[in-house]
């Protein structure tokens, strides 16, 4: 069943990939309060309506198998919040999906979801709480309650809180007895983030950013992290556009747009986070290390799932910058996997190639094994493959395929 | 009385666009193409070809796409995608190779679901198995679309003359999938290449 490209990017709440320039806006990201309490509540009947819709979508999204079972980053992701808040956020739930786009979204109920796809791409802490400080600026602005009143008294919005009343329904309505099975089985959740209510306004969005880095600033993060996200964004579409021989398109000045970053947003935060660096003294930190140690147990599932979308442009820019840091046998490996699935010209070599590097190292995945095994019986290297296709089963006696890897090695 | 024969005509006409689902007797059946027959033990119905479907794709159901569908592959040849797509695409389904091992032929079966969006995607087991007169592969997987609602799926696959033949069935984790399964099993039992 397609997906909509459009979904979280859309914009529940503004969107991560909706920041805007900041500079340029002249929101200087000082003197931006909360005003929001933590003991919030709606104000009259329809946003109580809203609210109760929300919450039904809040149930959907904790009982979604999409939802990443990973306390650990869980909690990490929470305390980066509240290290940003500077203090506890018993008003804000975070939800970790897996979805391979690179967006987070921000409810007005307090809810903020964060896809996997980002987890992917951020490089340190402070690139992570970049995003994570733009999101609470949208709920603690009021942008998106701002947003929803002024649209209230119009068709959309009613149609919006009536969208939201029936696909909340329709998730639980399973088969035919719902009635709505066109609303979930073709669009599914979601499609609530892409309603137009949603979509801030451009002056939100800069607020939104100044916000953002004024808590990173605060914080002690390095506010530098908010235009490299971006940058590397940029430089990650570029690449996979070249390597499907199409031009870069910026496409978010299209309504319809996933709103890709650009190129000005990015200028406008390093300009914003120079003036803030030339003002505060403090030491910032982008938080590296911690970063690296709490993605690190989740990183080949996070590989896994943009890999897997052959998209090896963006997948082969990702695996590279990774390396920054160092090869190791997972990231070795996963090159090889891009190479494979691209299958192009001298692919399969290049693979080959990768896969004998990941086994060379100490910490290869029993799936390098695999994959060099399976690499070499097709280079005539039979005993080779044999020996680690022997090897991958010894490392994973439980593998799912573990029955058609004995009955090659039976051949 | 204008606007009732104005509707009734737009009526007409718009069912007349609807592509239309086709019943499939209970009896032996070129399926994809003119290669591959089953029989099925029961009638099913024939989904209208979608425009993402190659001309070596047929897809059936019994109570519907949504609940259960049983795909068929007849014969996908060396250098071509198990979906219709663009080269300009960012995302592709790896290209059928004839030469390709258990784990390429498994990851371009993962692909055709990865590129359209799914995330959750767990193959479950892969096992060889019998088919068309020799030895393939039984994949079992599941997978969550957006809608949250788990789907059970099994492939079984075999590379002939350096074509590609699988059926697949996939239906909701809970009843479809089970209910279906025997059925399919006879299917693949049933089926044979038409030379």
């Amino acid at each position: 069943m397609p997906s909509s490209r459009r979904h979280f990017m859309l914009g529940a709440g503004g969107c991560a990939a909706c920041m805007s320039g900041l500079a340029r806006a002249h929101v200087l990201p000082t003197d931006l309060p909360p005003l929001i309490d933590v003991d919030y509540e709606p104000v009259d009947a329809d946003e109580r309506g809203m609210w109760q819709s929300m919450e039904q979508i809040e149930e959907t999204i904790q009982a979604s198998p999409q939802r990443l079972n990973a306390p650990d980053l869980q909690g990490y992701t929470g305390g980066i919040v509240e290290r940003l808040m500077g203090r506890e956020t018993p008003d804000l739930r975070i939800y970790l999906m897996r979805s391979a786009l690179f967006n987070a979204s921000m409810f007005p109920t307090g809810m903020m979801v964060v896809n996997t796809g980002l987890m992917a791409r951020v490089r340190n802490e402070a690139q992570l709480a970049a995003v994570l400080g733009h999101e609470t600026g949208h709920y603690y602005r009021k942008h998106s309650i701002e947003r929803y009143r002024s649209l209230r008294h119009t068709t959309a919005a009613m149609a919006w809180v009536g969208a939201v009343a029936n696909i909340g329904a329709g998730v639980y309505a399973v088969g035919p007895s719902g009635g709505r099975d066109w609303i979930y089985a073709a669009q599914g959740i979601n499609t609530l983030v892409t309603m137009s209510v949603f979509q801030m306004s451009r002056s939100q969005e800069e607020e939104a950013d100044a916000y953002g880095v004024s808590l990173m600033a605060r914080s002690g993060y390095s506010p530098d992290a908010a235009s490299q996200i971006w940058k590397q964004l940029i430089d990650e579409r570029k690449a996979s556009a070249k390597e499907r021989d199409k031009r870069y398109r910026d496409r978010s000045a299209s309504l319809l747009s996933t709103h890709p970053p650009t190129e000005d947003r990015m200028k406008n935060l390093a300009d914003t986070a120079a003036s803030l660096a030339a003002r505060n003294h403090q030491d910032t930190t982008d938080g590296r290390a911690e970063w690296l140690a709490a993605v690190a147990p989740h990183r080949a599932m996070l590989l896994d799932e943009q890999i897997k979308l052959n998209d090896p442009g963006a997948s082969l820019y990702l695996v590279e910058s990774l390396a920054q840091d160092g090869w190791n046998g997972l990231l070795r490996y996963n090159e090889g996997e891009i190479y494979r699935l691209r299958g192009e010209a001298g692919d399969r070599e290049k693979a080959a190639n990768a896969y004998a590097a990941a086994t060379a190292l100490p910490d290869a995945p029993a799936e390098a094994w695999r994959a060099h095994g399976y690499a070499q019986l097709k280079a005539g290297n039979v005993e080779d493959g044999r020996n680690a296709l022997s090897r991958y089963l010894a490392m994973n006696p439980d593998a799912n395929d573990v029955g058609v890897v004995r009955y090659t090695l039976n051949q | 009385m204008k606007l009732r024969i104005v509707l009734a005509l737009a009526a007409v006409t718009l069912t007349g666009c609807l592509p239309a689902y086709t019943l499939v007797p209970a009896q032996e059946t070129h399926v994809a193409g003119k290669k591959l027959v089953v029989t099925p033990a029961n009638e099913w119905n024939k989904l209208p070809h979608s425009p993402t479907q190659t001309e070596w794709d047929e897809t059936w159901t019994l109570n519907g796409p949504l609940l259960d569908a049983v795909a068929f592959v007849g014969g996908l040849p060396d250098g071509k995608s198990l979906l219709r797509q663009k080269n300009k695409d960012d995302r592709q389904v790896p290209l059928f190779r004839a030469d390709m091992s258990p784990q390429d032929l498994v990851s371009m079966m993962e692909a055709s679901y990865r590129v359209r969006g799914i995330t959750v995607f767990d193959v479950e087991s892969v096992d060889p198995d019998d088919f068309l007169d020799g030895k393939g592969l039984r994949v079992r997987y599941r997978y969550a679309p957006n809608d949250g609602i788990y789907r059970r799926g099994v492939c079984v696959a075999r590379v002939v003359d350096e074509k590609l033949y699988a059926i697949k069935l996939e239906g909701v984790a809970s009843h479809y999938f089970d209910a279906a399964l025997p059925e399919f099993d006879q299917m693949v039992a049933s089926a044979r290449l038409d030379r």
